[in-house]
Order: C-alpha cells, then structure tokens, then sequence
C-alpha cells in the first residue's frame, strides 16, 4: 500500500517536473546576462525585459493581437449566444447540425483550412488577406467549440423550454425573457468560456502567419520573426507572453469554481 | 452455538472513531438488520466484516474461525451494493460468472451455478444482456444472484434498494427475503429505512453515533424503545419532556416518554377498550388531519404540546374538520418511560 | 365580435388555434433568420474553404483533371511527408499517451490539493505549445541546450539533434501531454470503486480485475484519446515551422510552402495534398468508430 502510494506520487511530480522543465528554464534564461556552453548561467539581469517593453514593434503586435482577439470574441459572442437559443429553443432536433459544425475547426488543421482562405480572400469582391479582419473573421470560427460547448453546457442546465413557458406566463415577451432571464443565467459560463478562448486564440500562429504575417504583426508572428536576435530576448519574450496567457487561464479556472 | 461472533470491534478513520465495542452473535440463517441514520457507522461496519475495511481492534468469528485479518478474497463472504456494481463489459451470464471462474471451477460446474442463479432471480431470457440494458430492479437482481452463486457463509447487503423505486423496492424485498429463507443464508443487511428493517428481519442492530444502542425482533424494537432515539427513529412517536408528561398525563417522571399515536384514542369517536387503564381525559383542537389509506392521522394542539393520534379509518367515522375541539384518552399501557 | 377592437388587442384576444399557429410560425422565421449571419460567416469562413480545396484538388492548368493526385503518387519528396508526418505524429501521440494513462491513473491515487494543483497546471500548460515552445525547447535541449550538455557531461546522450526525427518526437510528446491527461483523466471515473471491490470479494486479485474489468472499460476512452492525439499532430505546424525554420519534411509544412512560400507556389496540389491529409485524418477516426461498435458499449 506504502509502496504503491509513493509510486503515484512519483509519477504524478515526475510529469509536473517534466511540463514545468521548458517554462523553468526558458525564465531562468531570460533573467540571465550569458549562458553559453555551462549548465548554469553567468550571471542574472532584467536588461532582457527592459529592452523587450522598451520595443515599439513588441508593443505595437502585442497590441495588436489583443486587439484581433477582443473583436474576434465580441463578433462571436453577438453571433453566437443568439444563434445557441435560436436553436435550443426553437429548434432543439438540430442540435445536431450545430455538434457536427463545431467539429470542424478541431477536425481540419489550420494549415488546410488557410489554403482555401488565402485564395478566396486574396482578390476581389473580398480582398482581406494581409488584413486584420480575415483574421478577426477566422478566429472567430475557430473560438467557436470553445464557446458553444460552455454555453450549450450551460443552457441545457437551464430547462430551457419550462424556463420560457413560466416567464411567457407571467408576462414577458420571447425578447424579454431572452434578455432578463436566459442571458444572467448563461453569463458565467460565456465568461469563463471568453477567457479561455481568448487564451487560446492568443497563441495562435499558423492563421496569423500565413494569412496576415508582418502586415499586421501579432505577437506569436513578431516571436517568431525575432528568431535570429538573442536567445535571452526572445526568451524574456516567451515569459512575458506566457504570463500573459497564464493570468487570463487562471481568471477562467477561478471563476469556473 | 452462534455462527458469527462479533467481539469489540472498533474502527476510526484518523482520531475520529466510526465505531466501538460493537459485540453481537449472529445464528445460522439469521437475517439481520443494521438499521440507522447515515453516519451511524452501519455500512463502514459492513465493510469491515467484509474485509474492505481493516478493524483496529476486537475480532470477527465465522463458524469458529476467526477471519479478522484474512483478506477480503478468502473470507467466503459475498457482499451486494447500493450501486449494484455490475461490471459494464460483461453480460448478466459473465457477470454471475465471474467469481466461480475466480476460484477456477470446472466450466460444467460454472453453467450449471449460473443457471441456478439466473433462475433464482428470475432473469431467465436476459442472459446475454449487458448492464447497462437493464432495468435498475433487474441489475441488482443480477448483483444478488452473482453474490449467491458464490454458496458464501455470510451475505451482506449494503443498501441494496435504496436506488430503487417504491414499487420495485417492495417486491424485491419479498423476493430477497423468500430466497434467503429458502437457502438458510446467514444475512447482514444495512439500511437507513425503518420500514424495510421491520418487514424483513429476524433481528434489528439499532445503531446510532457508532454504536448499537438496541437490538432484538421488530415487534421489540416497536414497541420498547430502549430511548428517546430508538423512539424517534422507529414509528413516529410522540415525544414528551419529563415536565409536559407531568402535566398532561399526571406520570411521576423524570425521563421523557414515548407515546405512539396509535394508542392515543379520541374518546367522542371510539369506545374506550376496558382492558386497559387509560389516561384522564385531554382537552384538544385539531390542527390538522392527513389520511393515510388505512389510517387517518390527526395533529391535536393540547395545553401541554402537540400530539399525533393515528385512527384506524371506518368507514362509519367522519374526517374531524379543523378547529374542532376532542377528548383524548391515553392508553397508559402503552406509554414507555425512554432516557 | 365588436367592430372597435383595434387590430393589435385582437389579435392577442382572438388567438384561436389557426391564428396562433401563424403567430408562432412567423416567430420561428424570425428567429431562424437572426441566425443566418452566424452561419453566413462560419460558411464563408470555414466550410467554404474547405469546398474550394477539394474542388481545386481537381483543377490542373485551368481543366478538370486528377494530375495533383497523380504528382503526389510520383513525388518521393511529398511521399516522404507523408510517411514522416505519420511517423512523427504516431510515435508521439504513443508516448503521450502512456505517460498520460499513467499521469491520470496515479493522480487518482495523491491527495486532492496536489491532483487540483497539478490539473490547474495542465490547464496552463496546454497553452505553452508553436512558437515559445519551439524556443523554450533550443534553450533546453538545443546543441548547446543546457539539458543536452548536463546528459552530455554524464554520458547519458551522444548524439541527440533537436531538429531531427527524435528530436520533433521528443518535442510533439511534450506539447501532448497536457492535452492525453486533460482528456484522460476523466475517463477513470468511469471505473468505479465498487467494482474492483466486488471483484475482490468474489476472489479476483487486483490485476485479475483490471485485466478482465478495468482495462476493456476504459480502453474505449484510450483510444478515443489517442486518435484525437494523432490529428493533433498531424496537423501541428507552428512547433515544427519555428524550430526547424520549415526545412523537416512534414505534411503541414509542404503545405504551407505550396501557398505562402517564396519559390514554389501550387495551390492547388496544396489543395490536393490537404484532402489527403484530411482523409487520412478521417479514415483514422472511422477506424475508431468501428472498433467502438464492436465494443459492448454500442449494444
């Protein structure tokens, strides 16, 4: 029984030694003056940190991609919340279609999808390539999973169809009950599911790169075009993103409790 | 000599102790109930004779052996769970299967035990169900027959219909009951209802925080609570404070005391039976009144506090409406003085 | 009827069973239509896409043709993607796998302030994976990666490269992990105490049980866990793209060269090596679904 406790445990921190093993040295790397061919570093310094938030071209795609994900999160919650009522309330035996649409953006990989992207939006009548809005638009489907599994999640929990009828009976319009009483009761699980998409929409590469690259540099575009420069810049870089995302995972866990 | 032998047992978890100084005897085809409110330690119990558990001391006796400290596997004990426990992936025959192939029996002699199961069970047609295509009733029929065929010394059953519903719950206590009589199984059955205790037992273990604070037959139990617990646990008692059975019934107590409702009478409606000694007349007014099928319940406010007062329902009798004010007589044979 | 009822208090005074029916059908018209610009744009953005290369996969100079299919049957260097990308993606998605299995069996077995630490921990680090993981990876494992010289110095690793097969191998198995404990994990509540408690006292050792119960319940989900593991490295490309800078030969790099490269552009043989990619993607997956079938799951 002794024996077999310890082995859990050693597994169990065995795999947080290996997941925390890239992320542990990557900060250690970037507080460090040198390191070159020794196991430790020279000596620890923020200059990397400093010179990084000194950089207009960081702030510049950090900004950027902030700006992407918020308006591809705003277009999807004004499309998508409606459409997930729409269809549980008026439409429940299609529920199907929507569980088979959210599966495409997992089941096709962004670097196919792109290939179509790139040639249909590169001319006329809808040249948006390069642009942020073909990113904005894109994101938009891909945040969808996310955000139609926490919000169905949470409709189903509601009952919806007694929910309706009790607020028709005491007076309020399909409008209204929509308004005062579906969208309180879904908001928490919107929330939760608008961070961690916007965390996950955050660290995307292939889209950003492929269908826009430096004409509207994103963050994850600006690390990898700062590839050449130091390795403890780029690493302040990856720290600093990192934390980033980090905050906006851990809201999404505490809120979700 | 008893079958089963139970001698100061005592288990905790941590410092907190879920039972001590548990001493019982069990005979030879004895069904016996563990009857108490959650918590009580009654199904921790169960799982310590079973072997899931370990004791931390006192010793349990099975024909003689002691079999405190023999793992779970070799005690020929067989146990039936609330959850039923089926395994998903086997059919109702694999199932029942499972431990006869465990202790490698000739695959004639394996046919032959589950076929008998089946048929105890009456599950004949399902045999080549899975679980989850059965009924909630036919799965732990499916439990039960997997634990007889194991021919074990002792059946423990740990709320085996409390997932149930009613109906089904009442027919498969019969069925339980009729096999285990039919097979002489010694049989430990846990459960929080007082109505399956009473129905189906040789003998109730009252427990109560860890404790076996009563036993004996169902008619004992009933009708002599041992105290103000076993009062409120079984039936639904009035329960008096010393000082309102004073008062109301004029006793020279310093304990409280139990009256059950069925021995309150309403002297305007039934005859006093002149072979008991009954109470002086109390004055009340009916609060309320539920009819119970057979029974009709009545809430009376009195001076000293409200009583239950259950009629047996004649069809010659009125309901009493609301507000009417009765004589109650207290049958004072039936008053129990309880700690 | 009085002729001064205005319309409107009529219509809701009057709403015999015909009216009603109206009424609702016209709610319904309306709702669905609030809907169509969610779908005009999930079409536009995602399926139409995906119409366009299966249609151009069929294009060759302008004309209807199968010649992007058969280029990619004479093409050893497409094939060789082919065969690396499943390679890769096979071996990874293994390891993953059994380090998850065995991450989420034994996470049932510390206590609950470590397991929710560690699950919160997963969360976050199923966000480190592309471009900062690729860099993280050079700084640890690279040719002067600190952990390469450490297992150099104590002669554990002779030749180890980063940038070849075992090296994307050891990189694709991390950025998995997170992903096989996040879906694993749950799937051991499915096996429930009771049963290896049943199993016990019908005679059966521990291993007996997971033999004949635990491991044929939860192989369904082990499975299931290993396919989603396999198209997720199938179609990784920011991991590979950044540490190799595209020059490994995987699927999803050819891909993208063939659309946003600098020398060779083909859109529509990358149209045509997508739908491969996608078939296979979707053979794997129907051969999962039929072993399910097969399970007593289905029955």
């Amino acid at each position: 029984m002794q024996n077999s406790n310890r082995f859990h445990y050693g597994v169990v921190y065995g795999i947080f030694a290996i997941l925390l093993l890239p992320l542990l040295s990557t900060a250690l790397y970037s507080l460090a003056t040198r390191w070159g061919a020794t196991i430790l570093p020279d000596g620890l310094t923020f200059d990397w940190y400093i010179q990084l938030w000194s950089d207009p071209r960081f702030l510049l795609a950090f900004g950027q991609s902030i700006l992407i994900c918020l308006g591809a999160l705003a277009l999807g919650t004004l499309l998508i919340v409606p459409t997930i009522f729409v269809v549980f309330y008026y439409f429940p035996r299609l529920k199907w279609v929507m569980n088979l649409l959210i599966l495409l953006p997992f089941a096709v990989p962004p670097v196919v999808s792109s290939v179509g992207l790139l040639q249909i939006y590169a001319d006329d009548p809808f040249p948006i390539v390069g642009t942020p809005w073909i990113l904005i638009f894109t994101y938009f489907t891909i945040a969808l999973p996310f955000m139609y599994r926490a919000i169905a999640n949470s409709m189903h929990a509601l009952n919806l169809p007694d929910l309706m009828d009790a607020a028709h009976l005491l007076g309020a319009s399909t409008w209204q009950a929509f308004l005062l009483v579906v969208l309180p009761n879904i908001r928490k699980g919107l929330i939760v599911s608008l961070f961690l998409s916007f965390s996950f929409l955050f660290s995307e590469f292939v889209f950003a790169n492929i269908l826009v690259g430096t004409r509207y540099e994103t963050l994850q575009v600006y690390l990898f075009n700062m590839r050449h420069t130091s390795g403890h810049f780029t690493s302040a870089l990856v720290i600093s993103y990192f934390m980033f995302v980090l905050i906006f995972t851990w809201i999404a866990n505490r809120l979700n409790k | 000599m008893s079958y089963v032998e139970v001698t100061n047992l005592a288990k905790r978890f941590d410092s907190t102790p879920v039972f001590k100084e548990i001493n019982f005897t069990i005979n030879k085809g004895e069904f016996i109930t563990l009857l108490g409110p959650s918590g009580c330690g009654k199904s921790t119990l169960l799982r310590c004779i079973a072997g899931l558990n370990s004791v931390d001391n006192g010793s349990i006796l099975v024909d003689g052996e002691d079999i405190t400290s023999l793992p779970a596997q070799r005690r020929g004990i067989a146990m039936v769970f609330q959850s039923y426990a089926l395994f998903p992936n086997m059919t109702v025959t694999d199932n029942i299967a499972f431990g006869l192939k465990m202790q490698k029996l000739s695959s004639d002699e394996i046919q032959r035990r589950v076929r008998e199961g089946i048929e105890m069970v009456e599950l004949n047609g399902r045999e080549d169900h899975y679980p989850h295509q059965l009924s909630g009733g036919q799965r732990q029929r499916v439990a039960l027959a997997r634990s007889l065929v194991m021919q074990p010394r002792i059946l423990l059953l740990d709320e085996p219909l409390s997932a149930l519903d009613a109906k089904i719950r009442k027919n498969l206590r019969e069925q339980i009951r009729l096999i285990q009589q039919e097979l002489n199984l010694t049989t430990i059955f846990v459960t929080h209802d007082q109505e399956e205790a009473l129905t189906m037992s040789d003998r109730i273990f009252l427990m109560n925080s860890g404790q076996i604070v009563q036993s004996g037959s169902a008619e004992e139990i009933y009708t002599e609570p041992a105290d103000a617990f076993v009062a409120s646990f079984i039936g639904n008692y009035n329960l008096l404070q010393a000082e309102q059975a004073r008062a109301m019934l004029g006793l020279d107590t310093q304990l409280k005391v139990a009256i059950r409702p069925e021995s309150i009478l309403i002297s305007s409606l039934s005859p006093v039976d002149t072979r008991s000694h009954y109470s002086q007349p109390i004055s009340g007014t009916v609060k309320s009144s539920m009819l119970l099928g057979n029974v009709i319940r009545y809430r009376m406010d009195t001076d000293n506090g409200e009583l239950v007062v259950d009629l047996l329902n004649r069809s010659s009798e009125r309901l009493v409406s609301r507000g009417t004010q009765l004589e109650l007589q207290v049958n004072m044979d039936e008053v129990r003085e309880v700690a | 009827m009085s002729q001064s009822v205005n319309q409107s208090s009529q219509e809701m005074d009057t709403a015999t069973p015909v009216s009603r029916k109206k009424k609702v059908s016209r709610e319904r018209w309306v709702a669905a239509g609030i809907t169509l610009p969610f779908f005009s744009l999930f079409a536009a953005f995602q399926i139409i896409p995906l119409i366009w290369i299966v249609v151009n996969s069929f294009i060759y100079d302008e004309e209807w043709a199968l010649d992007n299919y058969l280029e990619i049957l004479d093409s050893a260097f497409l094939q060789q993607a082919f065969w690396n990308s499943i390679v890769l993606s096979f071996m990874a998605s293994l390891f993953a796998m059994i380090i998850g299995t065995m991450g989420a069996y034994s996470l049932r077995h510390v206590n609950t302030r470590l397991r929710d630490f560690i699950l919160s921990f997963n969360n976050m680090a199923s966000n480190f994976a592309g471009v900062p993981l690729a860099f993280a990876f050079v700084i640890i494992l690279g040719f002067n990666g600190a952990i390469t010289l450490l297992l150099k110095s104590i002669g554990w690793l002779d030749d180890f490269n980063l940038y070849s097969l075992s090296g994307l191998i050891v990189i694709y198995t991390y950025f998995q992990i997170p992903l096989a404990l996040l879906l694993l994990y749950p799937a051991f509540d499915a096996i429930q105490k009771d049963w290896e408690e049943a199993a016990i006292l019908m005679g059966a050792s521990r291993a007996q049980f997971w033999r004949k119960v635990g491991i044929p319940v939860i192989s369904p989900a082990i499975l299931g866990t290993f396919i989603i593991l396999l198209a997720n490295a199938m179609g990784a490309y920011a991991t590979v793209y950044a540490l190799t800078s595209g020059n490994y030969n995987v699927l999803t790099i050819r891909i993208a060269s063939m659309v946003s490269g600098d020398v060779f552009l083909d859109p529509n043989l990358a149209a045509a090596v997508s739908v491969l990619l996608v078939l296979l993607l979707a053979l794997v997956t129907a051969v999962n679904e039929w072993l399910l079938k097969r399970s007593y799951h289905a029955k």
